[in-house]
């Protein structure tokens, strides 16, 4: 090593870094116009059977056709492969006409047969995203164009048909037990864009999909790009290499709020979304081992009484949400818990107390924990590696220690937490749902039918509790074609579930998202007004997005600047070299 | 060197490696994860297709039909298949391990270059200004992790001033190929690149200015300058050639983490390597994947010793012959 060698080392270095920095902005340069987004969360799977997260929707969205679709600002019914629908007197069967000029983005024509074969098959072999849609339809093609579904019972949901529609010619080709495999490789689209390239824990990159029928969209290019944190992906956004993200830490986005940025739009937007304390209440009819306490309803009334949710709004939303005490089983806020704060659980944990001594669950023996017959009120506490879950854990043990109840707090992964929770082993975990626009689904949760009896087979009533009150209420709105009789039901099953249920709810939080707002307009919410813009219920914001004219893609000048930046790069480089090479052979002169 | 100082260092790295193959599944045994997670409470899956996931997970049959099963098919260096992505594990590594052996290769040379240069001046200048200079911030670079760093940059460099990319490893959707690929990719690099080189710099620099000094009082230096060679000479020729011999095992170990990858500043930079799918396996109990991140990882690093171990051996031999 000698001072040379280090000397073209830092001419290295420097020109490495000149030249990198030069690149991107030449890069960015050539390409389409590119809509880029940050996300934190990588997609579970492309398989429509299989996926569950938020991510994996969203792409969906995108890139499978529904028979309907929804209105941006109040889910309200609008055509998509069908331009029209006829009722029958009963309101059982549905007949859709659909578009003549449908193809998937490979050409083959998309026909009633593929949404009779997605039907079909979805309610044959349960596919978990499509049978609450599904499970109690037929359907039948008359011609390529004429689509006949009939429902086996009053379906207020219909003529709403919005499930995804898989390609036939795709699917016909994987059998049953090879489904649960299937990556959706294929990248045959039927949405307004097509999956063009996939690295996992990297980005998903789409482009417009030529045989696209829909309104056409100014973004020839979107991608979504995978980070590993929220700050890093804020700092993206920042730099100009993003466009969008979504889940913006609670802290930075007051910052937003306050106009700190002025190129970055904020938007925290409500769409349902709520996080819960879930308790096994231990259903008769059920599998597991729900700690004995958690039976007694008084003592998961107890629970909600001693949970400050306003301190977790603050403390752990940033005062981004809201608190809440029964589920939201609509993105729409209508179809809500309508009752006055005062009716209904706050923060108080003498009452939380009084209830607990009441159900005889007194400390005996002095050490801080109330037990009952020889059993202690200790519960195992579950929560998940992501999501607010690290933020809330402390504070609710804190309340729950203050009214006498031990936690044994454990973290797992989701995938695990949710392998537990089908066999409904826990006492307590969090949790958190995003609902559909239809209430159905979010209510179905919670009926009898989808308590876990087999722990290889699970189920969704991950409180593992029954009610036969809820669960003929659920019937009967079930079928109820009447929107006013329905809500009203609904209110009723919210009043069930916020007094006897498994949950403490805790809040509904807002979506966080940001946008570069000096390169892009036309944000338009879902729901209107305080809806988010991305990870909707149909993600059509991406259709009505404009660039501002002028700023994208403008590379003219950058390129000379890369020219300038490279040559003094090159040259100092060279000029260093050579300075050190003369004083070398001046010093071996010497 | 002796041909039984090669056969006895050969035989000690396969013995080590086939302990740790062998611990390997044991290991990752004792967590009690369930394998079909990813499927409970969603799809239903049928018994046929519940069977079939666990065959091919190699789950089937007894603990010992699935030790059998899996010491063969490490053998054909087969792991299995991650429990996340459903895809085969040597696939998931195959595609990570170019960019950690970009990144921490690149990091780990500058390192070497720059730590053994200040080491090498440092002790040679002992109480010189450099030297009081140097060590001290060497010092705080070997006390500071080197997330930190990452952190630095990120927040100063990349958001502030957008120089840099924040994150990832291309620049995605650009029409980029030849050349601008591949100064994509080194934009990308700068700022992991330059938080792991800060990280590493610290040890290596410390560690070879304490070679450097021990050898300041050798007679075969005091030889050199009574030859009346200049003082440059003297360090060059003769001081720095034998203060490196300590550091080169350190080096070769250093080659053998670099499998092992940057878990936090590849997490920090969202840049898709080995160390990020670690994180990830992590996260989310991937099991076939840790096992197989830890098997490269622990056969990387014996390989690299044995490496230094036989080039300690050419270099010094003494050491060849000896025992």
């Amino acid at each position: 090593m000698n001072k040379n060698l280090f000397k073209i080392l830092v001419a290295l270095v420097v020109g490495f870094a000149a030249l990198a920095v030069s690149t991107s902005t030449s890069v960015s340069a050539e390409g389409e116009l590119s809509f880029t987004v940050g996300v934190t969360q990588d997609i579970d799977s492309l398989n429509v059977t299989v996926g569950y997260l938020v991510i994996d929707y969203e792409i969906w969205n995108l890139t499978l056709p529904s028979v309907t679709s929804k209105a941006a600002s109040d889910f309200s019914i609008l055509p998509y492969m069908a331009e029209s629908w006829t009722g029958s007197d009963d309101g059982l069967t549905w007949t859709y006409k659909l578009r003549s000029d449908l193809k998937w983005s490979d050409g083959e024509p998309m026909t009633a047969d593929d949404v009779v074969y997605t039907i079909t098959r979805s309610v044959e072999e349960g596919w978990w995203n499509h049978t609450p849609v599904t499970g109690n339809l037929t359907a039948t093609a008359t011609d390529a164009q004429t689509l006949v579904v009939t429902s086996s019972v009053p379906d207020p949901k219909l003529p709403i048909l919005d499930v995804y529609i898989v390609p036939k010619h795709i699917y016909e080709k994987i059998s049953a037990e090879e489904l649960p495999n299937y990556l959706a490789d294929d990248n045959v689209s039927g949405g307004p864009f097509q999956i063009v390239e996939r690295k996992e824990g990297e980005f998903i990159r789409l482009v417009q999909n030529p045989n696209w029928f829909g309104k056409e969209p100014a973004i020839e290019q979107l991608i979504f790009r995978t980070f590993e944190t929220a700050e890093a992906q804020y700092n993206a956004l920042k730099a100009g290499d993003l466009d969008a993200i979504d889940d913006v830490p609670g802290k930075i986005f007051t910052s937003l709020a306050a106009g700190d940025e002025p190129n970055i739009l904020g938007v925290a937007g409500n769409q349902g979304s709520f996080s819960e304390l879930a308790m096994n209440t231990s259903c008769p009819t059920g599998i597991g081992d729900g700690h004995v306490a958690l039976k007694d309803p008084n003592v998961r009334r107890a629970i909600n009484w001693a949970i400050d949710r306003q301190l977790l709004v603050d403390k752990v939303l940033n005062g981004f949400g809201k608190p809440s005490v029964s589920i939201s089983p609509s993105a729409n806020p209508a179809f809500d818990y309508q009752i006055a704060a005062d009716q209904t659980y706050s923060y108080d944990p003498a009452k939380a107390n009084l209830l607990l001594d009441e159900a005889g669950w007194k400390d005996t023996n002095g050490d801080g924990v109330r037990d009952k017959d020889g059993v202690e009120l200790k519960l195992r506490y579950f929560d998940r590696s992501v999501g607010d879950a690290a933020a809330t854990t402390p504070f609710i043990t804190g309340f729950l220690k203050d009214v006498g109840i031990a936690t044994d707090v454990k973290t797992f992964d989701e995938d695990s937490l949710a392998s537990l929770q089908a066999k409904s082993q826990f006492d307590l975990y969090t949790w958190g749902w995003s609902p559909f626009a239809d209430p159905d689904t979010m209510l179905s949760y919670f009926t009898t039918s989808a308590v876990p009896t087999d722990p290889e087979v699970g189920g969704y009533n991950d409180g593992n509790w029954c009610n036969a009150e809820y669960d003929a209420l659920y019937a009967k709105q079930n079928v109820e074609l009447d929107p006013a009789k329905r809500a009203d039901m609904i209110q009723q099953m919210h009043q069930i579930f916020a007094n006897d249920g498994p949950y403490a709810v805790l809040y509904k939080y807002d979506n966080l998202q940001a946008f570069r707002s000096d390169r892009w307009q036309n944000f338009v919410r879902q729901p209107a007004e305080i809806g988010p813009i991305m990870f909707t219920q149909t993600s059509s914001a991406y259709l009505d997005l404009e660039p501002i004219s002028g700023d994208a893609s403008s590379g003219g000048d950058t390129n000379t600047v890369v020219i300038v930046v490279i040559a003094i790069a090159v040259i100092g480089g060279v000029l260093t070299l050579v300075r050190s090479r003369r004083k070398k052979s001046a010093d071996d002169r010497a | 060197m002796s041909f039984l100082y090669v056969t006895k260092k050969l035989l000690s790295a396969f013995l080590t490696l086939v302990a740790i193959v062998i611990f390997n599944f044991f290991l990752f045994r004792v967590v009690d994860r369930d394998p079909l997670a990813k499927y409970r409470g969603r799809s239903k899956l049928s018994i046929a297709q519940r069977e079939l996931m666990i065959e091919r997970l190699g789950l089937n049959g007894s603990k010992w039909q699935q030790f059998i099963t899996y010491i063969k098919s490490t053998a054909q260096l087969d792991f299995g298949r991650s429990f996340d992505s459903t895809r085969p594990v040597l696939r998931e590594i195959g595609d990570r391990l170019p960019a950690t052996l970009l990144l921490v290769g690149i990091s780990t040379i500058l390192t070497i270059l720059i730590g053994v240069y200040i080491g090498a001046r440092a002790g040679w200048q002992r109480g010189s200004r450099f030297d009081r200079v140097s060590t001290s911030a060497t010092m705080v670079l070997y006390a500071t992790p080197e997330f930190f760093f990452g952190m630095l940059l990120l927040a100063f460099i990349a958001g502030r001033t957008g120089w840099f990319p924040a994150g990832g490893l291309r620049d995605v959707g650009a029409d980029t190929s030849g050349f601008a690929s591949i100064l994509d990719r080194a934009h990308h690099l700068v700022l992991p690149s330059l938080t792991l080189t800060l990280g590493y710099l610290g040890s290596y620099s410390l560690i070879m200015r304490t070679s450097m000094l021990e050898t300041l009082g050798e007679d075969y230096l005091t030889t050199a300058r009574a030859k009346g060679l200049r003082d440059r000479d003297v360090m060059m020729r003769h001081a720095v050639p034998n203060a490196l011999l300590p550091s080169v095992s350190f080096i070769a170990i250093s080659f053998g983490f670099v499998i092992g990858g940057a878990i936090t500043t590849e997490t920090v930079f969202s840049y898709p390597g080995l160390g990020l799918a670690t994180a990830d396996a992590i996260r989310n109990t991937d099991l076939p994947m840790l096992q197989a991140l830890f098997l490269v990882a622990s056969a990387a690093v014996i390989i690299f010793n044995l490496l230094a171990d036989l080039t300690y051996g050419l270099l010094d031999p003494r050491i060849g012959r000896a025992k």
